[in-house]
């Protein structure tokens, strides 16, 4: 007791300015960008911290990823040097892997299929999922966990032919939005159109094609949430317009529009 | 529909749609812009921290305030700035400069045409009396405090120069204003030495800036000292009678052997002077508007970023404002800029809205009232119905796309067709524009770069005329005219320095003789406005002058009504290249062209030509200088004056005639006919 009362006595008697002061440096702006368009570049692969110019942690870049997943633009898989960034519109979720699992192995016909044969399946970034899909693909009754040995292997319920009836499969929960649905990759695209050019009013022409989308659904899409007021339609100046401005024009109100922001 | 017999009686309450006046704007709507309001404002919050002298405040960057389409109310924006800044900054609104190799000039110029304007009407002090004063006020309570003034409570008779200085040391209070007029000469070597001291870098001396402060506070009844105060301060030469009168130190003139390039950079350093001088007073907030006209040339577009960067680089106590449309922006002028001056720029920019339908309803229901349509008529007018429709597909609209559905729901309500095809509404505008502009002598100043746009663009196309660039080593001359077998190459040249002069004398007769040995007729022209003293002055070479101006060199001092119309071309012009109009800008310069047409052969002809033309064609010819200057004026010092009595004061018979048409040159005065009586009659302008 005494010992510990030692011990806390001496605790009280350190100076408090003799504690270090952890400091927070301010994220700087041009690491901010450079993590930024190496995100973009490496899109749906991801990228390492190497491959960020992160060079040791809390550097700037490392600070500016920190910042970035705390914005909830970037996500990253793993820890340590083998970490992988990835922008979160392009970020893959447990649900989507799964249901790629379940499909590709409801093709392999009296197969059974070890980690090793599903992480082929998988990109990087997929893989530091898999473990969790196949979890809830086995409690789902999609997938049947066989033991062999020390290793588990997995069968696909249609291709094992289960005997007897099956009790009937708990609905699948709700989806989340997956990445490669339509407001995400409009608003992903309009956060990468806004970040290069600086300003919020986009050229409608320059969202279609980075938003890879056909223009009637984009047209469609940009009506619908100008009418709701979560897009604001611009008419620009039609005589500057090139040809695919023009032809992505948006008609609204019966004038053509080349420009939108986006109420995000 | 409800009352459309009150909308037929009515004129529409929604024709004026365009602010052409940011110092004189609408009440705000609630909520709009409001943000970008307060994000200029919290700009210029830095700038005017205590204490006095400011000596290193500097922004780290320019402003950009961009709107998605034109009518969203940039111009509106800039007035609500000065406003909210409520008499603490100095707006100086810079119009696009037209020489690249004269920028500096041209900045200048506006900078000591606004500072040179009284601030509470027509007998009020200046800003640059503001500035003068406080700067003088400042080192004379240092002078005070150090104890190199005699008699009375050193703090306290600081405390009170410093107090109010415009009232104790700008002559209201004559006993404080005679000893310092007084005492200067003894204080000058002390204020030289402080104003030194503070760390001020100045381009020219210190006691040269304290000399022209000084003898500009002191001449407010000697006009021409007070011009010759403004003239150096312009950059511009003074002869040496002048010199030895202000004392202003010969280094810090310009010589009329000077280059173009060298003249550009003394304004450069005078600007900057100003703004560092700004910090005993208030800044300045420069704004460059109608950036779309730099579209039209890629030398002009990468001299304005320049411009840019340098003002963020060297100006202290300024903050420089840009506001251009998006697509002009992104697609003409952004490109030619290099990436150094991209990064002057802040980010993210000042991006304006537009209306939701609240705000829309409150600025209709408000124009609505201030043009007192009854509550019926305005009711009908701003149904559910109808706005519910205007805003389904668009939650946001630019405010004068709103006005403009407001303008044809009243024209459709009344049972009128909406005007024009595009060429009587240019003609409409037209004559609104300069109608306008007649009414504020401020905006009929000299402005060089509009003439040089006049002839430089708007000939274009003119009779097959040839137009190109002239760039004379001394900047006497800017552009050339070729026609067969006629030249003409144009000056723009607003001092009065008898040397210079002289040297432009000279060039334009070799440039004649040059031109006759090839069978051409060629003339100099110059562009002077009714404000310019007449060229040639009393000089010395008067004379020979004279004879130019009969054969080669063609001095034209255009009236306010000339310039007013001028000047208005150019805004109708600006109007349609911002998109502000439905008019193109080709359409309007093929307008603008045609109604020049009388002025068009005055420019190619020899200076005595007559021109043919009807009596009411303003630029068919001009009254006579004299007479003009005489009536100007008379009229001004009577303010109310029997057209019989002005003639017997004049100093020549004139006739009633011609007094009438230098009346009508000279909008400043009114015609009041009544019966068998003719009035002159002086404006009051705000």
């Amino acid at each position: 007791m005494r010992k510990g009362k030692a011990r806390q006595a001496k605790k009280k008697s350190r100076a408090p300015e003799r504690r270090k002061v952890r400091r927070v440096s301010p994220v700087n702006e041009e690491a901010r960008v450079a993590v930024l368009v190496a995100l973009r570049r490496a899109a749906g692969r991801g990228a390492s911290l190497a491959q960020l110019g992160v060079r040791r942690n809390d550097d700037a870049r490392h600070r500016a990823l920190r910042a970035l997943v705390g914005a909830g633009d970037a996500v990253v898989f793993g820890d340590g040097r083998d970490a992988l960034a990835i922008l979160a519109d392009r970020a893959p979720s447990k649900e989507a892997l799964a249901k790629k699992i379940d499909a590709r192995a409801s093709l392999k016909r009296a197969a059974v299929l070890g980690r090793e044969d599903m992480a082929a399946w998988c990109s990087a970034a997929e893989e530091y999922l898999l473990d969790a899909a196949l979890r809830s693909l086995v409690k789902s009754g999609r997938l049947v966990a066989l033991r062999r040995g020390g290793s588990v292997l997995y069968g696909h319920a249609d291709s094992l032919g289960a005997k007897g009836p099956m009790p009937p499969a708990a609905p699948p929960p709700p989806e989340p939005p997956v990445a490669h649905e339509p407001r995400f990759r409009i608003i992903g695209a309009y956060r990468r159109l806004v970040e290069q050019g600086g300003f919020s009013d986009v050229v409608i022409a320059d969202l279609r094609r980075e938003a890879g989308m056909a223009q009637e659904e984009l047209a469609a899409w940009l009506l619908e949430q100008s009418r709701m007021g979560r897009a604001h339609l611009g008419r620009g100046d039609w005589s500057l317009a090139d040809d695919a401005a023009r032809q992505a024009a948006v008609t609204a109100a019966g004038e053509p529009h080349l420009r939108v922001r986006l109420v995000i | 529909m409800a009352d459309g017999n009150s909308a037929r009686d009515q004129p529409n309450p929604f024709e004026d749609n365009i602010v052409f006046e940011p110092r004189r704007v609408e009440r705000p709507v609630a909520g709009l812009n409001d943000a970008a309001l307060e994000s200029l404002a919290a700009r210029v919050r830095p700038l005017l921290a205590p204490p006095r002298p400011r000596t290193e405040s500097r922004l780290s960057h320019a402003v950009l305030v961009t709107s998605v389409e034109p009518g969203f109310g940039k111009s509106h924006l800039i007035g609500r700035l000065l406003s909210r800044l409520g008499g603490e900054a100095t707006l100086v609104y810079v119009r696009p400069f037209q020489n690249p190799a004269a920028c500096w000039r041209s900045i200048l110029l506006r900078t000591v045409q606004e500072l040179d304007y009284p601030e509470g009407g027509p007998s009020g002090p200046t800003a640059l009396d503001s500035l003068a004063c406080h700067v003088i006020a400042d080192l004379v309570a240092r002078a005070m405090r150090a104890g190199l003034v005699e008699g009375g409570d050193r703090e306290a008779s600081a405390r009170h120069v410093l107090s109010d200085p415009v009232r104790v040391l700008g002559g209201q209070d004559e006993v404080w204003s005679g000893w310092l007029r007084q005492e200067f000469g003894n204080l000058l070597p002390f204020m030289e030495s402080e104003l030194r001291r503070a760390g001020l870098n100045l381009q020219a001396l210190s006691g040269s800036w304290l000399r022209a402060f000084f003898h500009y506070i002191y001449s407010r009844e000697d006009f021409q000292r007070r011009t010759m105060c403004v003239d150096w301060m312009k950059g511009e030469s003074l002869d040496s009678g002048e010199v030895e009168e202000l004392g202003i130190r010969p280094s810090d003139l310009p010589r009329p052997e000077d280059s173009a390039s060298e003249l550009n950079d003394l304004c450069k350093g005078r600007l900057f002077d100003l703004c560092a001088l700004a910090g005993f007073h208030r800044p300045f907030v420069f704004c460059f508007d109608q950036t779309e006209l730099y579209g039209d040339d890629a030398e002009l577009a990468t001299v304005f970023g320049m411009v840019v960067a340098e003002m963020v680089q060297n100006g202290l106590n300024q903050m420089t404002v840009v506001t251009a449309n998006l697509d002009p922006w992104t697609r003409l002028i952004l490109p030619r800029l290099q990436l150094a001056y991209r990064d002057r720029f802040a980010t993210p920019p000042v991006e304006l809205d537009g209306l939701d339908i609240g705000q829309a309803r409150e600025l209709a229901g408000r124009r609505l009232e201030e043009r007192k349509v009854d509550e019926a008529t305005a009711k009908a007018f701003l149904s559910a119905e109808w706005l519910g429709g205007v805003f389904a597909e668009k939650q946001r609209h630019g405010a004068r796309h709103f006005l403009q559905a407001c303008r044809s729901r009243w024209e459709s309500m009344a049972g009128r067709h909406m005007a024009a095809a595009p060429e009587e509404g240019l003609a409409e505008t037209y004559a609104r524009i300069a109608s306008g502009l007649g009414q504020k002598p401020k905006r009929l100043q000299y402005e060089p770069d509009i003439l040089q746009w006049l002839v430089q663009e708007v000939a274009r196309g003119w009779r097959g005329v040839v137009i190109s660039a002239h760039r004379h080593p001394r900047g006497y001359f800017s552009v050339q005219w070729d026609l067969p077998g006629r030249r003409a190459v144009f000056g723009f040249e607003g001092g009065t320095n008898w040397r210079r002069w002289e040297g432009i004398v000279r060039e334009s007769a070799m440039l004649s003789e040059g031109a006759r040995a090839a069978g051409v007729v060629a003339k100099s022209v110059f562009l002077r406005v009714r404000r310019h003293p007449p060229v040639p002055g009393p000089w010395k070479i008067a004379p020979e002058i004279e004879v130019a101006k009969r054969s080669h060199m063609h001095v034209f001092r255009l009236t306010d009504l000339q310039l007013a119309h001028i000047y208005a071309a150019h805004e109708l012009y600006a109007n349609a290249v911002q998109g502000d109009i439905a008019a193109s800008g080709a359409e309007v310069m093929a307008f603008v062209r045609a109604r020049l047409e009388a002025f068009w052969q005055r420019l190619v002809e020899s200076p005595g030509a007559t021109v043919a033309g009807e009596p009411s064609e303003i630029f068919a010819r001009e009254p006579e200088e004299a007479l003009m200057d005489e009536v100007h004026v008379m009229v001004r010092d009577a303010l109310f004056i029997g057209l019989g009595h002005l003639a017997a004061r004049l100093s020549r018979p004139w006739g009633d005639g011609a007094i009438l048409e230098a009346c009508r040159h000279d909008p400043a005065i009114e015609v009041v006919r009544g019966d068998g009586a003719v009035v002159l009659r002086w404006r009051t302008h705000d």
